[in-house]
């Protein structure tokens, strides 16, 4: 039982992240690989803080605003111009933070990670075991899914549909695409906080490894076997996905070949999609 | 004269990160299509060059099989991936997720079938070196060095004279003119796909050859690579070759003031400056296609 | 005080001469055609006048204010819009969508709007549902309000088109060949929207190759050639004139 709730905290979790890179990539289409990065910097900032002596939920709120503020400077310089500069953008940032992870060791443990940060506590209550953090974890994703959803359906919503339909009909209507865009860097900058803050208060562990490069493209992937712009799709690729990881522990392979088997699987699942499937399983078409 | 061994070391690194720019700036011009599965070919040829070797063949016939199955393994890509997902109207972002795919699968596809580990080349030469005027090189990194110039030059050379080489420049600046006048674009993009994948398994060889061949760091260099095209102007091959010198440059001497570790930190500044200051690049070029 | 004034603006691309030395302005609430051979930089004018190509030199002045450097979101607050010969239409969103997109109404148009006062957002929507309803309806299009933008009629997304512009708000209007592609019940139908445009005190500044087209809705005419003004009258004047018949139609050349 203890088993099944720490594969849902976690998929929750990623969920979450799921929909940060869903609004970006799938409503307004910018390109992201860096959403892991992201994320790893709201579970250093809450980490850090509560670890600090900080309480839970002003850490989170931490994680949620300084996420919102990297996400949106990250992205700035290629706000101002279309196209292929967000996507090394998006690889830098990556890369970057996760060096910064790996070399600011007096910060952020280094290479090794940080461990031992407390368990979450909020108005009184532990969240210690998997089946208590769940509640937690289900609240904050509800929340998410709520906001994602509020957000598609409003005015502000349907520009960002235009913004990725066509930009330059967007602009010539008069509308403010670059503040609009800001916005939505924002607001998935602080998805992927709550949820970077979330994974460090449950897995009581960070370490740069669990946020490099390759959780980011996982992420993608999630959103992609998911599906774009659908509360469905942000919630089935991350829970489909994680269950890979547990379906190969059921066959006899080394314990060497695990990660790359793992990858591998998440790479021709992005080209299969991509080819004959690229609304996903439950979305619309990237 | 530690300056000028960093240099140095810059230089060489400069020449192989720069075959990788003008091999990517190559097909990006021409096609648009941000082709991330390049720095997985890269890999994937320096781990088959690795793998004959490994078999007793000789360097060069293990060099050239690299270069040969980098080409074919590129044009796979370009007829059953990119050219299929044109035809549906793809649009750029799912080309790039597809591409992203095709990285993960080659780096993947190393790890699984060759080895996940860090590996060397078991070549007795590769230790071997020498100093010119005070500087010190090794073979791999004279050969870096020669190979680079040399494929550079002959790049351009076939971009601006060769038959190919014309219809390629012609699709590139205007592909629908272009399939009016019966230059099949398609057709010719994989010509391309193939000379620059060739190309790029040069660098994936030889820096394997004068480092370690890892399966997971190629993005880096190819990151490196891309942001000197950009900062060399989009469509000028002579731009992102030299750029890629720069960057090397600098990034091989502010190891002499920030750890080595930053060196990717050290290249992104870089690139937010000049998306900042100069976003056209240096050499302002009158087919570039915009990014 | 003119309306409109463009002055010695130039503009090449790379060598490419596109604008040369052009100076014109037009009057308020009149229909201005813009007619000249293809390539005469009929769609530049149009994107200079709009910001979307800087002008290398020269002034635009709008309403006495000089707007040469301004965005060109602040353009369209000044009251200048445009349409695209290849229509830019949202195509997977429903054709009310495609309007509320454009309405120069800013409120509730932020994200934490959105998720902290959705009932708030949700009013304004219902407003902007109603505004660009009533502008479906001035096109002829209130029937079709809720399809996908892609699949209406060619003429029907002309007049989408027509109806996105007029929800900024702007008053001078700039058309990029409204009527190409039409059939005639549909050219008709356009004719008519133009004049009850105009008749809506609205200045309109139009890209038009029929001639016939042209007698019917121009106040004004203004003949462009290889990138410069070539003539300026009224529309029998400079329909009349046989020199730059021949320029138009390539005959005497």
């Amino acid at each position: 039982m203890n088993y099944f709730f720490s594969f849902l905290v976690l998929a929750e979790i990623f969920s979450i992240v799921a929909f940060s890179t869903n609004l970006l990539m799938g409503v307004v289409g910018i390109f992201s690989v860096a959403q892991a990065a992201i994320m790893g910097i709201g579970a250093y900032t809450s980490g850090i803080l509560v670890m600090m002596g900080v309480p839970f939920p002003l850490a989170v709120l931490a994680a949620i605003a300084v996420c919102a503020g990297v996400n949106l400077i990250s992205s700035l310089p290629s706000l101002r111009l279309a196209g292929d500069y967000f996507i090394i953008t998006s690889f830098g940032t990556q890369l970057v933070a996760t060096a910064v992870f790996i070399n600011w060791s007096s910060l952020t443990g280094g290479a090794s990670g940080l461990s031992g940060i407390p368990v979450a506590t909020m108005f009184g209550y532990s969240f210690v075991t998997a089946s208590q953090f769940a509640v937690l974890s289900t609240l904050a994703l509800c929340l998410v899914a709520l906001s994602f959803w509020l957000i598609l359906r409003s005015p502000y919503g349907m520009m960002l549909n235009a913004i990725r339909l066509d930009e330059i009909a967007v602009v010539a209507s008069g509308r403010k695409v670059l503040q609009t865009k800001i916005g939505v860097s924002a607001v998935s900058g602080a998805y992927a906080g709550i949820g970077g803050a979330l994974y460090a208060a449950y897995i009581s562990f960070i370490d740069p490894v669990s946020f490099d490069i390759h959780v980011s493209v996982l992420v993608v992937t999630m959103v992609v076997v998911g599906g774009a712009r659908t509360l469905a799709g942000s919630i089935i690729g991350p829970f489909l996905l994680l269950a890979i990881p547990q379906a190969l522990t059921l066959i006899d392979i080394p314990s060497t070949l695990v990660g790359p088997i793992r990858q591998l699987i998440y790479g021709l699942l992005l080209i299969a999609f991509m080819l004959w499937r690229p609304q996903g399983i439950a979305g619309k078409s990237l | 004269m530690l300056y000028v061994q960093l240099i140095a070391d810059g230089v060489v690194t400069g020449c192989a990160i720069g075959l990788v720019a003008v091999s990517f700036a190559y097909f990006y011009a021409t096609t648009g299509i941000f082709h991330v599965a390049h720095a997985g070919i890269y890999t994937l040829c320096g781990y088959i060059a690795w793998y004959l070797t490994g078999l007793g063949i000789p360097f060069i016939l293990a060099l050239i099989a690299s270069i040969l199955c980098g080409a074919l393994v590129g044009m796979f890509v370009q007829v059953t991936l990119y050219q299929t997902l044109e035809n549906k109207g793809a649009s750029p972002l799912v080309k790039l997720i597809a591409s992203i795919g095709v990285l993960t699968t080659l780096q993947n596809i190393v790890a699984i079938f060759f080895t996940p580990n860090i590996v060397q080349f078991d070549l007795p030469w590769r230790l071997n070196s020498l100093t010119i005027g005070g500087v010190w090189f090794s073979v791999p990194q004279i050969l870096i060095l020669l190979s680079s110039v040399g494929l550079f030059a002959a790049v351009v050379l076939f971009s601006k004279y060769s038959k190919l080489g014309k219809r390629i420049r012609a699709v590139a600046s205007n592909p629908g003119l272009a399939e009016i006048t019966h230059l099949n674009p398609q057709r010719v993009f994989v010509y391309v796909i193939a000379i620059s994948s060739g190309l790029v398994a040069v660098p994936g060889v030889l820096v394997g050859v004068d480092q370690a061949l890892q399966p997971y760091t190629s993005l880096i260099i190819l990151l490196t690579a891309v942001i000197a095209m950009i900062a060399g102007g989009i469509g000028s091959l002579g731009g992102a070759f030299v750029m890629s010198i720069v960057l090397a440059v600098i990034q091989s001497l502010s190891v002499a003031f920030v750890s080595g570790r930053w060196s990717i930190a050290v290249v992104f500044a870089i690139f937010v400056l000049f998306i900042l200051i100069r976003p056209e690049g240096l050499v302002r070029r009158k087919f570039s296609r915009a990014i | 005080m003119t309306y409109l004034n463009v002055s010695n603006v130039n503009k090449s691309f790379g060598g490419i001469r596109a604008l040369t030395d052009c100076s014109f302005s037009i009057r308020p609430m009149e229909t201005t055609c813009v007619v000249g051979p293809n390539g005469a930089g009929k769609t530049s004018i149009f994107n200079v006048i709009t910001g979307f190509i800087p002008a290398d030199t020269g002034r635009i002045e709008f309403k006495g204010r000089d707007i040469t450097a301004e965005s060109r979101h602040d353009r369209v607050e000044a009251g200048i819009a445009r349409t695209f010969q290849n229509l830019r239409l949202f195509e997977t969103m429903t054709l009310l969508d495609n309007v509320i997109v454009c309405l120069g109404d800013n409120g509730a148009n932020d994200p934490l709007s959105a998720v902290f006062r959705p009932f708030h957002t949700q009013a304004v929507l219902r407003r902007k549902r109603e505004a660009a309803m009533m502008l479906l309806e001035q096109v002829g299009l209130a029937h079709k309000a809720g399809d996908q933008a892609a699949n209406i009629s060619y003429g029907q997304k002309k007049l989408l088109c027509i109806a996105r512009v007029l929800a900024t708000g702007a008053e001078l209007l700039l058309l990029d060949e409204p009527t190409s592609g039409l059939a005639a019940a549909a050219l008709d139908n356009m004719v008519e929207l133009i004049h009850a445009l105009k008749n809506q005190q609205k200045t309109l500044l139009i890209v038009e190759h029929n001639t016939k087209i042209v007698k019917r809705i121009a106040d004004e005419v203004l003949f462009f050639h290889r990138g410069t003004l070539l003539a300026k009258g009224k529309p029998d004047e400079i329909i009349a004139n046989e020199d730059l018949g021949k320029i138009y139609f390539g005959s005497g050349a």
